[in-house]
């Protein structure tokens, strides 16, 4: 394995697990926040993901750009 | 609508457990219609009979209340059934007072109050047959003469078990009229929730009316007379005033003793796995970032919590035996009169029981405490239960710093040493709550009244499901949040990358090397190195993240050839006695997980309390930590 390789799989590991913390640990209003930052560069499932379930509810704040809200039940 | 209120309206009272459900549906058979009352999600059962002369009578099964002086929702819902205080519901014709025979010293107490409403009330004097069984000298006709009211008998499991019961119902109620529209009488017994005053009345007339259903019993030849089952025989020593406490003292001496002896052999094959893991990744791999983020950051961090899931799984198998066996009701009424000194109830014993696994339960089953006060003071302290993540904090640094030897027959001084840390989360909890009390003047205390069930023999099913969901929750744990903190640890505790030639190791120049040295100076004061400050950081998202932390930090800082998982040499190198002392005291009192305090939040609707919550934890593990380095220096000296 060369040592580009090796530096993106560890950067790689390093984002996810900052993702992951971030969207684990973070308020609701900051990870809305974020997704709205991060639209256009990430795919919208992550998006959705980051913001959290609530986003797609008829009452939650929602990132911009996401696709369209699903109906409330 | 008009036909339906013309039917008579009988409603069945009584305590939880005393077979009123049974006899609601003997009575109803299939005719039944489950709705909730409006408003809450309390549930409402109606059914219908025909008596023998066709007429159709209503009947209501309400739900189970100790008293007429609410404090569940559900007591609420029966006490303004039986009071007509509900919109839209009519006040009963008759009210059927169904009490269990085997158990007339609690459950006349709610015919007393029933009977001071002035209402039409009958007394169906259920499970007879097993009263009789039991040898206990049950006389229906004598039971009426006391009470002034009519008593039937039944026996709510068997066919034709409440006929006497229709019978009465025929004679004397199934040609009545509709006794009044919802709101047409006084409330006379009613007393406002939560506060001082009605409580004290509340106990005087719990008094009081335990005074006359002791002179019923005892002019029924019941007084000194009581079932003996097999639980009746466990109970006497069990809840015993002396050999109760003790027992239960025992038990969990047991249970802490257990933790530490047995899981042994698991913890060092689980560590040996991790080593040998470590092992492969250095062979396979070369030396560079990718090999040190999996043996310094995944395998040190996230392996060395998971060495603890052995431990984990004993201390719940125990509270698990415990709790399918019916036991844990019986500890809370042992505690009962401790809790009520610092100003709980009884009723705070199992959300505080529940937070020893995590503080998240705990507080969600604080919604069982009726009392707004209660409720907010168990929220308060049940993070200072000791849960399961710090479990492995503890086991780590007792096991490097406490000898493992015994101290008396059977008795090793490791698990000692952690019953007295829980033990000392248990008393630092009880202080606030006393403290709290303290502040808050005109809080009462409220009695306990809860259902003993019956001892059995746990079942290996439940126990099973039981320890598959804690330990698929830990190692979920471990495998999500906890290795993304160590994953950013590792990142943080590697760059940026020294230049060639420095000094120190790696660690002390990368980002957290830094923020660890600012932190040091706040935690020097306590005994805490620099290595032990970045640890405290992540510690906050989680616990049981600082041993990770720890492993990883140390693994980073280490130069030889120190392996993965091994925390405990590198601290007992590194720390002196009293500050691993101290970080156990810091421990105790911890400031707790982000996802504990986010729940506060929610459950009190607030963020004051989940501040408060923060802000005396801090204060407490600092001042604890503090004193516990400074005394066991000037005890063991400084080295």
């Amino acid at each position: 394995m060369s040592a580009l390789w090796e530096r993106l799989i560890v950067a790689a590991a390093v984002a996810a697990s900052a993702l992951y913390a971030f969207k684990a640990l973070a308020p609701f209003g900051w990870r809305v926040s974020l997704a709205r930052r991060l639209t256009g560069r990430l795919p919208d499932r992550v998006l959705i993901w980051l913001a959290g379930q609530s986003a797609c509810d008829a009452c939650g704040p929602r990132p911009a750009a996401l696709p369209p809200r699903p109906r409330a039940p | 609508m008009n036909a339906l209120v013309a039917d008579p309206l009988v409603a069945l009272v009584g305590n939880p457990n005393c077979g009123k459900t049974a006899l609601f549906n003997l009575l109803t058979g299939s005719r039944q219609k489950i709705a909730n009352y409006a408003g809450v999600t309390v549930e409402r059962k109606e059914g219908r009979l025909r008596t023998r002369s066709g007429r159709r009578v209503r009947v209501l099964d309400l739900p189970g209340a100790y008293s007429l002086r609410p404090r569940t929702p559900d007591e609420q819902i029966t006490c303004d059934f039986v009071l007509g205080r509900l919109p839209d519901e009519p006040r009963p014709d008759v009210v059927v007072a169904v009490v269990d025979a085997t158990n007339l010293r609690r459950h006349l107490r709610l015919v007393l109050a029933l009977k001071r409403l002035g209402q039409p009330v009958v007394v169906a004097l259920n499970m007879v047959d097993l009263a009789r069984r039991r040898g206990l000298p049950i006389d229906g006709a004598a039971l009426s003469r006391e009470l002034a009211l009519p008593v039937v008998e039944t026996v709510g499991v068997r066919a034709g078990g409440a006929q006497a019961l229709l019978d009465y119902l025929e004679r004397e109620h199934a040609a009545a009229e509709p006794v009044a529209a919802p709101g047409d009488h006084p409330v006379a017994d009613a007393i406002p929730l939560d506060e001082p005053a009605a409580a004290t009345a509340d106990m005087a007339s719990v008094a009081a009316d335990q005074h006359e259903v002791e002179r019923i019993l005892g002019r029924l030849g019941l007084a000194g007379v009581r079932a003996d089952t097999p639980s009746d025989r466990i109970d006497r020593v069990v809840l015993h005033p002396v050999a109760g406490p003790l027992i239960l003292a025992g038990t969990l001496f047991l249970m802490f003793q257990a933790v530490f002896a047995w899981a042994q052999p698991f913890m060092r094959a689980i560590t040996a796995l991790i080593a040998a893991l470590a092992g492969l990744v250095a062979t396979v791999l070369p030396a560079g970032p990718l090999a040190s983020l999996l043996v310094d950051g995944v395998l040190a961090g996230a392996g060395s919590v998971l060495v603890f899931l052995p431990q984990i799984v004993l201390l719940f198998a125990f509270i698990l035996l415990l709790e399918d066996s019916g036991y844990l009701p019986r500890a809370a009424f042992l505690l009962d009169r401790l809790m009520g000194s610092v100003g709980l109830s009884g009723r705070s014993f199992i959300p505080l029981l529940s937070s020893f696994a995590c503080a998240v339960p705990g507080i969600l089953a604080a919604r069982t405490i009726p009392n707004a006060r209660d409720r907010t003071v168990t929220i308060l302290i049940a993070p200072l239960m000791t849960c399961s993540a710090r479990l492995p904090v503890y086991t780590l640094l007792i096991g490097t710093f406490v000898p493992a030897r015994t101290v008396g027959p059977g008795i090793g001084l490791q698990g000692l040493v952690l019953l007295a840390l829980y033990a000392a989360g248990v008393g630092g909890a009880f202080a606030v709550a006393w403290i709290l009390k303290r502040l808050r003047r005109g809080s009462a205390l409220h009695p306990l009244q809860m259902e003993l069930p019956t001892y059995h023999v746990p079942s290996l099913r439940n126990l099973g499901i039981g320890l598959l969901q804690r330990v698929e929750v830990f190692v979920r744990r471990v495998g999500t949040i906890i290795l993304a903190l160590m994953v950013l640890l590792w990142f943080l505790s590697s760059f940026p990358v020294p230049p060639a030639g420095y000094p120190g190791a790696a660690i002390e120049y990368s980002l957290a090397g830094r923020l660890g040295a600012l932190l040091a100076y706040l935690f020097a004061p306590i005994g805490f190195n620099w290595q032990i400050s970045i640890a405290l950081v992540p510690g906050i998202a989680a616990r049981e993240v600082v041993v990770g932390a720890l492993g990883t930090v140390y693994s980073l800082a280490a130069t030889g050839q120190d392996v993965a998982g091994q925390v405990a040499p590198l601290i007992a190198r590194a720390w002196s006695l009293p500050t691993a002392f101290a970080l156990l005291a810091w421990y105790v009192f911890a400031p707790q997980c982000l996802s504990t305090l986010v729940t506060a939040r929610r459950e009190t609707n607030s963020w004051r309390y989940p501040a408060l919550m923060a802000g005396y934890q801090l204060a407490l593990a600092y001042g604890a930590a503090g004193l516990t380095y400074h005394a066991s220096r000037w005890l063991l000296g400084p080295a």
